[in-house]
């Protein structure tokens, strides 16, 4: 207890009346943004705009990331099955123009059709687990007039659909892709006749809960960008992280190596269906191999005590000796490692000793190992 | 000047008041908001976005208290602002998952007496929600009441969060002491 009431009054001391230096920066736009009339609103209101655009940017870049992915998976697909060439290139550069449409333009696409085609009375799940971007699009504006099929019929519109959940292996099979959800129609809906319809009849839209993700795997740390494929009048969602956005289209950067199950909420005036995805962030960073024994004679042989690191970004090495207690080797740089003497340039003596070794990986994921390494001096 | 004059100043707009108390009082508001940020020019974000704040909201600091106190809770609520707009705060993370980096980049400077630079280091590498109920509560002086009504969590997930928070930095402190000293008795 002794130990808290010190962390705390040491803490407490050091920052109550810390300063630190400041960028002269601050003090012009400052100046700037209480003299433009409006003051810090107007200077604020700047300020997010370019927030905004560097976001789109992002955003761009984001779907130009995953459709690179997704070629790239297709080359390698190429390579490994040895399908024709030109049938494969010509599926590929069709799944990439629809990867874009899919982003920008699905939505509206769907949606649309589904006003067209408001005829049908029942609730149906698309659910193509292996179906390419292509095949996904029309399964989705084609959606209603197959609906009876899946049989899941709704005749009350507070009825909650069994959200539909997927889960992919890491196989270059697995679409980058996917689109699945669950819909729910209004049993008030009718039989749009003009194509234009409003707003005031958002009520009577079939509610959906589509999730689209432009990807669902890949190594930490893993951006993925969201949207709602089905119509809804407002969202949220929940990225199983224990993040929450209520945007139409968030972009969420998973840090961490996992499987998050992201759930969507779609609400309008009738009720709320959900629809949920998992995604998969694999880590790739690791420590492996730390020896137990080394010993230091200058044969060549294991006279260094280090272990290998994967993707690792920082790293802290501490050595201590169990007999006489206290640091003997301490480093911090990737590169580091014992080689078996004390600080003071001594050869420490043969025994055992311990290890600490806290690293960060560049996914995020901490890595702590704690051990003994016995050192040996053989003549 | 004194600081009740220097707040009338700013409320009739001021320039050279204005400038004034920007020079008295950002340095150590920048102190503030580089505890809540984990980069400066993060912390320099929610500096220049408070002080704009402050300017606009002078009148309504009525002398009862501190001008600095009054400010320093403005930059709080800019910094949290700032935070829940810009950060997960992962206010959920589970403790295991979490453990204390000597970054290889900025080897701590103070030796066997830690500085400043040194704490502020350590707080910093802090998760943003653990960072964040560490500041408001042992170095701000908020209860754990007006924590979860500020960060919309329950006082008991503050309190976890806190401890959570205390128990990495000891940690972290008898680690470097270690270092330093000789190795704790866990081993």
């Amino acid at each position: 207890m002794k130990n808290t009431e010190n962390i705390e009054k040491l803490f407490k001391e050091t920052f109550e009346h810390f300063e630190a230096d400041v960028n002269p920066q601050v003090w012009a736009t400052v100046q700037s943004g209480i003299n433009s009339g409006l003051g810090g609103a107007a200077s604020t209101a700047a300020k997010f705009a370019v927030g905004k655009i560097i976001a789109g940017a992002a955003a761009v870049a984001v779907v130009a990331g995953s459709v690179w992915y997704f070629a790239s998976n297709n080359n390698s697909k190429i390579n490994s099955t040895s399908l024709n060439n030109k049938k494969q290139t010509e599926a590929t550069s069709k799944d990439i123009s629809q990867n874009i449409l899919s982003e920008n333009q699905l939505a509206e696409n769907s949606s649309n059709t589904q006003r067209q085609k408001q005829t049908a009375s029942s609730v149906h799940t698309s659910n193509p687990p292996q179906a390419d971007n292509s095949q996904q699009i029309q399964n989705v504006s084609g959606s209603i007039d197959n609906a009876t099929s899946t049989g899941f019929s709704s005749s009350d519109n507070s009825a909650t659909p069994s959200p539909s959940e997927h889960k992919y292996g890491k196989g270059s099979d697995a679409p980058t892709s996917l689109i699945r959800g669950s819909q729910i129609q209004n049993s008030k809906s009718k039989p749009s006749k003009d194509n234009s319809t409003s707003d005031d009849q958002d009520a009577d839209q079939p509610l959906t809960a589509t999730i689209f993700a432009n990807t669902e795997s890949g190594d930490a740390p893993l951006t993925v960008t969201f949207s709602n494929q089905g119509i809804a009048s407002s969202l949220s969602w929940d990225f199983g992280d224990g993040s929450a956005s209520r945007e139409n289209f968030p972009s969420h950067v998973f840090d961490k190596s996992g499987t998050y199950v992201v759930t969507l909420n779609a609400k309008n005036s009738s009720g709320s269906v959900s629809d949920k995805v998992t995604i998969e962030v694999r880590q790739i960073s690791d420590i492996t191999n730390i020896p137990n024994i080394f010993t230091p004679n200058g044969d060549g042989e294991n006279d260094m005590f280090f272990f290998e690191m994967k993707n690792i970004s920082s790293i802290g090495v501490a050595i201590y000796s169990q007999k006489e207690g206290g640091l003997v080797c301490k480093w911090n740089s990737l590169d580091g490692s014992w080689n078996g003497k004390k600080m003071s340039g001594d050869d420490a003596p043969e025994g055992v000793y311990i290890y600490s070794i806290q690293a960060l990986g560049i996914d995020g994921v901490p890595h702590y190992e704690k051990g003994t390494i016995t050192l040996i001096r053989k003549p | 000047m004194t600081d009740e004059e220097l707040a009338r100043g700013c409320v009739s707009k001021n320039p050279a008041a204005q400038k004034l108390l920007f020079e008295r009082f950002s340095r150590k508001m920048m102190g503030v908001c580089i505890r809540y940020a984990d980069r400066t020019d993060e912390a320099e974000d929610m500096l220049q976005n408070g002080f704009i704040r402050v300017f606009e909201k002078i009148e309504s600091f009525r002398g009862t208290g501190s001008l600095e106190g009054w400010i320093r809770r403005i930059m709080v609520n800019e910094s949290l602002t700032h935070l829940r707009k810009n950060k997960i705060m992962k206010i959920n993370i589970d403790i295991d998952d979490v453990q204390f980096m000597i970054s290889g980049n900025n080897p701590l400077t103070g030796g066997e007496n830690l500085n400043e630079k040194d704490l502020l280091k350590m707080i910093q590498q802090l998760p943003t929600g653990f960072r964040t109920v560490f500041n408001m509560y042992a170095i701000e002086g908020y209860s754990h009441k007006e924590i979860g009504e500020q960060l919309g969590i329950s006082e008991g997930t503050s309190k976890s969060q806190y401890s959570r928070a205390k128990i990495h930095l000891q940690n972290w402190l008898q680690l470097e002491k270690a270092s330093f000293e000789q190795v704790d008795n866990r081993h």
